[in-house]
């Protein structure tokens, strides 16, 4: 029987709530398949199953909090039996690394509580979330103006003043009558529960604040860093990109910034030693490249979702793949799988005007490459001075896994490969 | 196709893309992507969305004419006239 835990969406993530499930007992579920959602500090999202079977049972209810590795459901491998004795056991073995927080893994009594009131779920941005909890409005009996019924801001502000003050919260009795029906209503074999009061919870942006404090701080404590740059002319990039951007409706045109990450692979496949990282006194470089990518959100604080398998990616579909993943991002409907699998970390903070970022290495990663605002600068080349445009890209190594030598080269290899935009 | 038409129009555009900006806080004269901190992938959101929206090309190379909210206004409004007229 294969057990789904609360899975860990980087080395920030302590807990997280359950939002809802995807699924039902019963269901076929595949490698790669949502099964759940659950919010974070990062915003909402989608969790994935890693293995083949049938959803045995569901031991949690949406609105619980759960710290990271929390068994929370069964699943069923193809061909095994039922098992006679269907109540879960609990699963807490000696294999699973958070043994000792029995009360927080507990199963819900197998009989249904007496007349559920039915958890609608709640369609809203992450934005909407943080307001709501700021002013005490819940979230279920709000009607969103947004894309399919999202909540959006406005419509949290606009509760706000006709809704019950946060001291009082009325749990909702019934779907207010306006609601559109949701297809998405718990079974009654879902036992459910309502969700925490919104003063049970820190407000949002303090959260994640929180969050990238504990990974920052990890990284200054434990990751000696150095750090490199380079100025590189982007002037033929950018020629390239203006005369492939001429021929394309702007649906299909090319950013920068696509060039960039491009080359970023590109210099990784030529210094392998800085996509990886260091994991018990050890530096374990991976094979396959999935590039984290630092997004930062509209009410504040970032997420570093990863493009997965970049390396097998060009340039316009890493175009696509960025687009995709910032737009997820800010109306939080990332992938577990993109939260946790980052190999190496690009943040381009040239969209806010500065010209040289010098960052923090996520652990367990040992790179991070930034990249500043493409600015003409003067420029000096082949003994005459000219005006060019020109990005500072910035290394920051984990010097227990690479030294400066090896930074050095994966810099001037990002450079080489702009100078060629036609073979990235 | 008015001038206020249009800014109607980018309004809407903008609170897909950006929900939080308040068009009507930037001056006529003021830069737009840097008054609404829009990042590079948000302004080419808000070409696709103008250019669909109002059913005109925004050739890459006009770029460097879409900087300030008057700017964009105007050139918009030049589209939209020239394609009526072609029609």
């Amino acid at each position: 029987m294969g057990e789904f835990r609360m899975p860990s969406m980087g080395a920030d993530m302590e807990a997280a709530t359950l939002v809802e499930w995807k699924v039902e007992p019963g269901d076929r579920v595949r490698h790669g398949d949502i099964i759940a959602e659950i919010e974070t500090e990062k915003g909402d999202i989608d969790v994935e199953v890693f293995e083949d079977g049938v959803v045995e049972d569901l031991l949690v209810a949406p609105g619980e909090k759960l710290p990271v590795g929390a068994l929370l459901a069964h699943i069923r491998e193809e061909g095994e039996d039922i098992p006679a004795d269907a109540a879960p056991a609990g699963g807490n073995g000696a294999e699973s690394p958070h043994a000792d927080e029995p009360e927080l893994t507990v199963a819900r009594p197998q009989e249904p509580p007496p007349t559920p009131p039915p958890r609608r779920h709640v369609r809203a941005s992450p934005l909407a979330r943080r307001v709501a909890a700021d002013l005490g409005v819940d979230l279920s009996e709000v009607t969103g103006s947004g894309p399919q019924g999202a909540i959006q801001r406005a419509d949290v502000e606009r509760a706000a003043q006709t809704q019950a003050p946060p001291e009082t919260p009325t749990p909702p009795e019934e779907e207010p009558p306006e609601e559109p029906p949701t297809e998405e209503a718990p079974t009654e074999e879902t036992p459910v529960e309502e969700a925490p009061a919104p003063e049970a919870q820190a407000p949002y942006p303090e959260r994640m604040r929180q969050a990238i404090a504990k990974a920052m701080a990890r990284s200054n404590r434990e990751i000696p860093h150095y750090f490199l740059e380079t100025p590189i002319s982007m002037q033929r990039a950018l020629q390239w990109l203006e005369a492939e951007n001429e021929e394309r409706p702007v649906q299909e045109r090319l950013l920068p910034v696509a060039l960039l990450l491009r080359a970023v692979i590109r210099a990784l496949d030529d210094v392998p030693a800085l996509n990886g990282y260091w994991r018990n006194d050890r530096h374990e470089p991976q094979e396959a490249i999935h590039l984290g990518v630092a997004i930062s959100l509209r009410q504040g604080g970032l997420v570093i979702p990863a493009i997965r398998n970049a390396d097998q990616k060009t340039v316009d579909e890493l175009m696509q793949a960025l687009d995709d993943l910032i737009t997820r991002a800010r109306s939080g409907r990332l992938r577990s799988s993109e939260l946790t699998e980052a190999t190496v970390t690009v943040t381009n903070l040239g969209d806010l005007g500065v010209e040289t970022v010098h960052g923090m290495i996520y652990p367990p990663q040992v790179a991070l490459v930034g990249f500043g605002k493409i600015t003409e600068r003067p420029w000096a080349e082949d003994g005459m001075l000219g005006v060019r445009p020109v990005v500072t890209a910035t290394l920051a190594g984990d010097h227990r896994a690479t030294d400066g030598r090896q930074g050095a080269k994966f810099l001037d290899a990002i450079n080489e490969h702009l100078q060629h935009p036609d073979e990235l | 196709m008015t001038e206020s038409d249009i800014t109607a129009t980018l309004k809407t555009v903008l609170a897909d893309i950006a929900p939080e900006a308040d068009l009507d806080r930037v001056g006529p004269g003021e830069n737009l992507r840097e008054e609404l901190e829009l990042d590079s992938m948000d302004a080419l959101h808000v070409l696709v969305g103008l250019s669909q929206e109002l059913d005109v090309e925004i050739p890459a190379k006009d770029y460097g004419r879409l900087t300030t909210k008057a700017d964009i206004v105007h050139y918009l409004q030049a589209r939209v006239r020239g394609k009526q007229r072609g029609k």
